[in-house]
């Protein structure tokens, strides 16, 4: 397990001295900060701009580490050999992936950490400094909610890198299926709300059910997402919270698992 | 005892549906405890493919391998083993100094022992005044000897080398020779290849060379060039 | 460092283009995606989309002519998409409410009020739009009331509510209730140029609710309607016919009603 811990420290580092990750980072620090002036011109209500814009680019901060700086760490080591000094010692192979997985999640979280730091100061400047008519009512508690499901969210597109990295020659390649995934998982939701609309009623029954069978398949992005219940204040149903974390859990798990057993068979040549 | 056993081990690679290259035909040979051992051939001989199969980088098709009496697909085999690999690339983000730890704690060296040993290690391979720095700042030959370093901070009973002495100049050629030397003499075994016949016989108790995936010679290193000069001269005509 | 500075410059940029509303007409006026496609492009954002919608909607509404019919329906699609892309957001249907029916759009304003029934149950405000749509709009009284009824059950209402459902069944409170209502959405608007428009509407609606007072006195004095506004003048109930804001002339239709023929557009 020191081991597993050993590789993750090392992974972390490795993303934290990526220069593209620093970018990345003030670009949406930026625009946090930022979100609040732009809301100002929008005329619609600036606080639930100013959130969207926020929790928006959380989620893309997020995407951005987990898709992509997964998929090319990763195909960086299998690329540059530098995997060989690490496979070569007395680990199994599963400890590198697992030490990547956390070395990755920890990263992610501690990216996603100071990006909400930032964001909930602005929303609160923005809050106590609003001229509206009425003070709106803002979730905080709701937010940070929102904020440790997209914590789970990311990991579990962390799992879904490792996996197309796991058995894929290119990061280029195992990047665009992963993305491919998220684009799928988000829409899920989007598609069958359509599909029961009227809108849905002339779509033939093979699609329908193409579409039931990806239903199962790919994992289900949007029941991660609790934007909308921090934003608009909806109401929580704790067994659904709690259903969700679950199902993010073990298909986090399940990914795993497949890309264990995927890149024990793996050669390095 | 031997701390290297291969046992009819084959290996093919799969290029494209039609074409197969077979690496590895039918090699058997053991390396025995304490002795510096050379693995000859020319280039694609299958020397490469041999060592990865024994580090648990690739699995032969058939056979068995063995490091210190442990199947080499079983990760506790590699856990006296040093490895150098060919053209080694490390993480050029960590420093000299974050690495060797690494490599300590990948070993499963308690943090104590690591440290210390990375200290002695760093000073024996003269990099202790650029323990600080990033891999990416050294140069090729320093980089060389923290490879060398991270393979020996385990305290290995044995080490294993994939070309080592490959583009060296001649002062760092005869530095690997004297540390191959000098780890004999520290009672390890040294299993190393090379495509230049004249490292080899100056200085392995035994030598197997292998051309085109098959044992041609197993024994002492004595004359190995005159005994297989037209054979490896018809080899390279081929 | 390149890629740092390249960022920042992009969102400058970003935001010089969103201040630049000089152009904003054509700008705001370009083809508008089907519902379902903003939905599936935007994946998890739709939230934003929502809000980019509703700016474009806004800033399109900000300017000072009347709305053509193509526009108009423009209006009401965007406002429909941006119901669409973010349900739970009030902000669409208010507009939608109090501005779509005056631009002749009541099916659409409807539309998408109910939608707003659905996701947002305890907000009083929608029935209480959809109650004045069919009440000033389409006459349909009885269906007037049930929606302020039902408004006036939920959290917030003001208190008049039941007495506007009463109130509704005596004919000829139509102005007295429009002005009510707009005053009620003159609270929530901030942007200028949406305000100018609703003020100028309420102050026309004023001077209607005054020439129908002066028409109600015109018969209970001589007990028949007068033939021509002017007639008021002449009488000198009304020292003279007040202009119409929105350059139309204020005319007396058949029922007895004041009207203008600009149609307050």
């Amino acid at each position: 397990m020191g081991q597993v811990i050993s590789i993750a420290k090392v992974t972390f580092k490795e993303g934290m001295r990526e220069r593209i990750f620093l970018g990345v980072l003030i670009f949406v620090g930026f625009l946090l900060i930022g979100s609040g002036f732009v809301a100002d011109l929008s005329i619609g209500d600036i606080l639930k701009v100013t959130q969207d814009i926020g929790l928006s680019g959380l989620s893309f901060l997020g995407l951005f580490i987990s898709l992509f700086l997964s998929t090319h760490l990763i195909a960086k080591d299998l690329d540059k050999k530098t995997i060989f000094l690490v496979i070569s010692k007395p680990i199994a192979r599963w400890q590198y992936l697992l030490g990547k997985f956390l070395g990755l999640c920890f990263l992610t979280t501690f990216a996603l950490f100071i990006g909400f730091f930032v964001f909930i100061i602005t929303l609160f400047y923005f809050w106590k400094t609003a001229n509206l008519f009425q003070i709106p009512h803002i979730a905080w508690y709701k937010h940070i909610l929102a904020f440790i499901y997209l914590n789970l969210k990311m990991y579990l597109l962390v799992a879904i890198g490792i996996f197309f990295s796991s058995f894929s020659s290119s990061a280029l390649v195992a990047f665009f299926f992963s993305l491919f995934v998220y684009f799928i998982g988000s829409n899920l939701e989007n598609v069958k709300m359509i599909l029961e609309s009227k809108a849905g009623e002339n779509i033939s029954s093979f699609i329908k059910g193409i579409f039931h069978l990806a239903y199962w398949l790919f994992p289900n992005l949007s029941l991660l997402d609790l934007k909308a219940v921090a934003v608009h204040n909806l109401p929580l149903d704790m067994s659904s919270l709690a259903l969700r974390l679950i199902y993010g859990i073990f298909y986090t798990v399940a990914l795993l698992l497949f890309a264990f057993f995927i890149f024990e068979k793996r050669e390095f040549t | 005892m031997a701390v290297i056993v291969l046992k009819e081990i084959f290996k093919t690679y799969k290029r494209s549906l039609r074409q197969r290259i077979e690496a590895v035909k039918g090699l058997s040979f053991t390396v025995e405890k304490g002795e510096i051992f050379g693995f000859v051939g020319p280039n694609g001989a299958g020397k490469s493919t041999t060592i990865k199969i024994l580090m648990g980088l690739i699995f032969a098709d058939k056979g068995e391998a063995r490091l210190l009496d442990l199947p080499c697909t079983c990760p506790k085999a590699r856990a006296k083993v040093g490895f150098v690999p060919e053209q080694p690339v490390l993480y050029d983000h960590l420093t000299g100094e974050e690495f060797l730890y690494f490599t300590g704690e990948l070993y499963g060296l308690p943090k104590k022992i690591y440290k210390k040993k990375a200290i002695e290690l760093l000073e024996r391979v003269g990099l202790k005044e650029v323990k600080n720095l990033r891999l990416r700042q050294y140069s090729k030959g320093m980089q060389q000897r923290l490879v060398i370093a991270q393979a020996l901070i385990g305290d290995p009973t044995l080490i294993i080398m994939d070309e080592p002495l490959s583009g060296l100049d001649p002062i760092g050629r005869m530095e690997i020779i004297d540390l191959i030397r000098s780890l004999k003499q520290q009672g390890k075994t040294i299993f190393f290849s090379s495509h230049i016949l004249h490292d080899v016989e100056s200085v392995c108790d035994r030598v197997a060379l292998m051309v085109k995936g098959e044992l041609k010679f197993l024994g002492k290193p004595d004359n190995i060039e005159k005994t297989f000069r037209e054979e490896l001269r018809q080899w390279a005509r081929s | 460092m390149r890629l740092i500075i390249g960022l920042i410059c992009i969102f400058i940029s970003l935001w010089i283009n969103a201040t630049l509303k000089s152009n904003f007409r054509q700008w705001a006026l370009s083809p508008l995606p089907r519902p379902e496609v903003a939905r599936l492009l935007s994946g998890e954002f739709t939230a934003l989309g929502s809000d980019y919608f509703l700016m474009k909607a806004a800033i399109f509404y900000g300017g000072e002519e009347g709305l053509t019919k193509a526009e108009s329906l423009w209006l009401s699609k965007a406002l429909y998409l941006t119901s669409y892309l973010d349900p739970y957001y009030f902000e669409p249907y208010w507009m939608a409410g109090s501005i779509l029916p005056w631009e002749g759009r009541i099916q659409e304003a409807k539309n998408i009020l109910k939608q707003g029934l659905i996701y947002l149950p305890q907000n009083w405000q929608i029935p209480f739009y959809l109650g004045f749509v069919s009440f000033y709009f389409e006459k349909n009284y009885k269906e007037a009331a049930r929606y302020f009824l039902r408004a006036s059950k939920l959290p917030g209402a003001p208190s008049y509510l039941p007495l506007l459902a009463a109130r509704l069944a005596v004919k000829g409170n139509e102005t007295k209730m429009a002005i009510i209502f707009l005053q009620e959405q003159l609270k929530r608007f901030k942007d200028i140029k949406i305000r100018t428009q609703l003020e100028k509407r309420l102050n026309t609606l004023k001077i209607i609710l005054f020439l129908e007072e002066a028409v109600k006195k015109y018969q209970q004095r001589y007990r028949r309607l007068p033939s021509d506004l002017n007639e008021l003048v002449d009488k000198k109930i009304i020292p003279a016919l007040p202009l119409d804001p929105y350059g139309g002339r204020f005319y007396l239709t058949k029922e007895g009603r004041v009207w203008s023929t600009s149609n307050l557009r």
